[in-house]
């Protein structure tokens, strides 16, 4: 498994949008592999950074474009710090 | 030539079918507070809990209690024991929160290279509900071991662990059996 | 009139919940025999519906029979260490639900005897659950009326998390009562 983090831009995206994109076990739970576990979004900014856990990133980039999200970048994450705690994810 | 597969259901693992564990007795008994905490839990609103005077009428003649409460008591530490959350996190500070826990009755271990564990299933059988004030006793056993053969030619073992679960008046509440697979 | 797992499932999960057959304990109280007699194969079992779970319900349980697995209540070790999809709703939990279904059915004169199940999915808060029987089989042994299930556990998508199958005794229309202590009839 790994961790993939994306950098996307969004232009005018509203509170509704992202809540509408994301309100649903099924819209975040793309399969049995493949999760989006956060996401974070700056409404003014027009940015959205969503953290994956899975098996393949093309999965994750259809789930993104099915969404219209468009990434600048796609990362693979190494390590993560959580409430006090540091794991290693990649 | 032919090559042999070796047999991972090897003569020490068939001697462990039949294996008892010790009888253990649960700490306590089957007590109000922890009846009205696992019906609230499992959101089982049934007035034959709780309601004295209409469980008396029933065929049962008193309050009964969820079918397979009696099955999470050996969860109870008894008050002697060493904090096991405390030794889990010493031992290992990745700890997944149960690896200290030590649970009494436990069955020797199976002597296998297979280390990976799946669980398999499970089955329950259900006779009698524990009155309020039973103490429970319960005893593990390997009920059966046998060996398969996967899709890609490779062995694996199914383990079946059954587990009786009994009242002081030796009346029999419940039997759980947990089916594992090692690979 | 009840529907179907089949339409229920058709439904958007807001509209799920207005369908939920699990009883208040009044209901409870005054829930009628379904008698082996009534009981025809195909027949589906009330369905029960839990949820949304949320993170709330799967810490009670764990409080309530003392499980520390991390994995249903610490999201950050089930996510980071673990690689779940989320904290999970515990197997014990699901399976206590199941024998609770089924108690209800069989009361107040029949009696849940056996299940077997086995755990599939995974089910995380947001999740709704869904506990369905549907009658396979039946017969009459002993002066009892043995009735043969197959049940599950689905949730709001349809994803079956907990396939099984489960035998029920009821009474017999005029027949003699179930044994208490359950005593089932000899082979």
């Amino acid at each position: 498994m790994a961790r993939f983090l994306a950098i996307v831009t969004v232009p005018g995206i509203t509170e509704e949008r992202f809540r509408e994109a994301l309100n649903q076990v099924r819209k975040w739970r793309i399969d049995p592999r493949h999760t989006v576990l956060r996401a974070a979004c700056s409404l003014t900014e027009g940015k959205v950074v969503v953290e994956c856990e899975g098996v393949e990133q093309a999965v994750f980039e259809k789930w993104l474009q099915e969404r219209g999200w468009k990434p600048e970048v796609i990362h693979r994450v190494d390590l993560v710090h959580e409430g006090g705690y540091i794991w290693k994810v990649g | 030539m032919t090559q042999q597969r070796e047999s991972v259901l090897t003569p020490e693992v068939k001697a462990l079918i039949g294996v008892k564990g010790e009888v253990v007795e649960c700490w306590g008994t089957v007590d109000e507070e922890y009846l009205r905490r696992f019906m609230q839990a499992i959101m089982d609103p049934d007035p034959l809990y709780w309601d004295e005077g209409f469980a008396r009428q029933s065929r049962y003649g008193e309050r009964i209690t969820p079918p397979i409460m009696v099955t999470y008591m050996p969860s109870r530490l008894p008050p002697w024991e060493e904090d096991p959350i405390t030794r889990a996190f010493r031992e290992n500070p990745f700890s997944d929160g149960i690896g200290g826990v030590r649970q009494r009755g436990g069955l020797p271990p199976i002597p296998t290279k297979l280390v990976r564990i799946l669980n398999a299933g499970n089955d329950i059988e259900v006779y009698k509900f524990p009155s309020i004030g039973d103490k429970v006793y319960y005893q593990s056993m390997y009920r059966d071991i046998r060996e398969h053969v996967g899709r890609d030619g490779t062995p694996f073992l199914t383990v079946v662990v059954e587990t009786r679960f009994w009242n002081q008046k030796n009346e029999l509440l419940c039997i759980t059996r947990a089916a594992t697979i090692r690979r | 009139m009840a529907l179907s797992l089949e339409e229920l499932l058709k439904l958007p999960p807001e509209e799920m919940l207005k369908h939920n057959e699990k009883p208040t304990g009044e209901q409870l109280r005054h829930k009628q025999q379904v008698y082996y007699d009534d009981v025809q194969e195909g027949m589906e079992l009330p369905k029960y519906i839990y949820g949304p779970m949320t993170p709330t319900h799967l810490f009670r349980w764990s409080a309530a029979v003392e499980n520390w697995h991390r994995i249903h209540y610490d999201l950050p070790f089930a996510t980071n260490h673990d690689k779940l999809p989320g904290i999970l709703v515990q197997g014990s939990w699901k399976q206590s639900i199941m024998a609770s279904y089924l108690k209800d059915w069989a009361r107040p004169n029949g009696w849940f005897w056996k299940a077997s199940f086995q755990h599939r999915a995974m089910l995380v808060p947001g999740d709704i659950l869904i506990v369905w029987g549907k009658v396979i089989k039946k017969y009459a042994k002993g002066g009892m009326g043995f009735v043969e299930l197959e049940i599950g556990m689905k949730n709001q998508d349809g994803i079956e998390s907990m396939p099984g199958t489960a035998t029920v005794v009821l009474p017999l229309r005029g027949g003699r009562p179930i044994p208490y202590p359950f005593v089932p009839p000899e082979e």
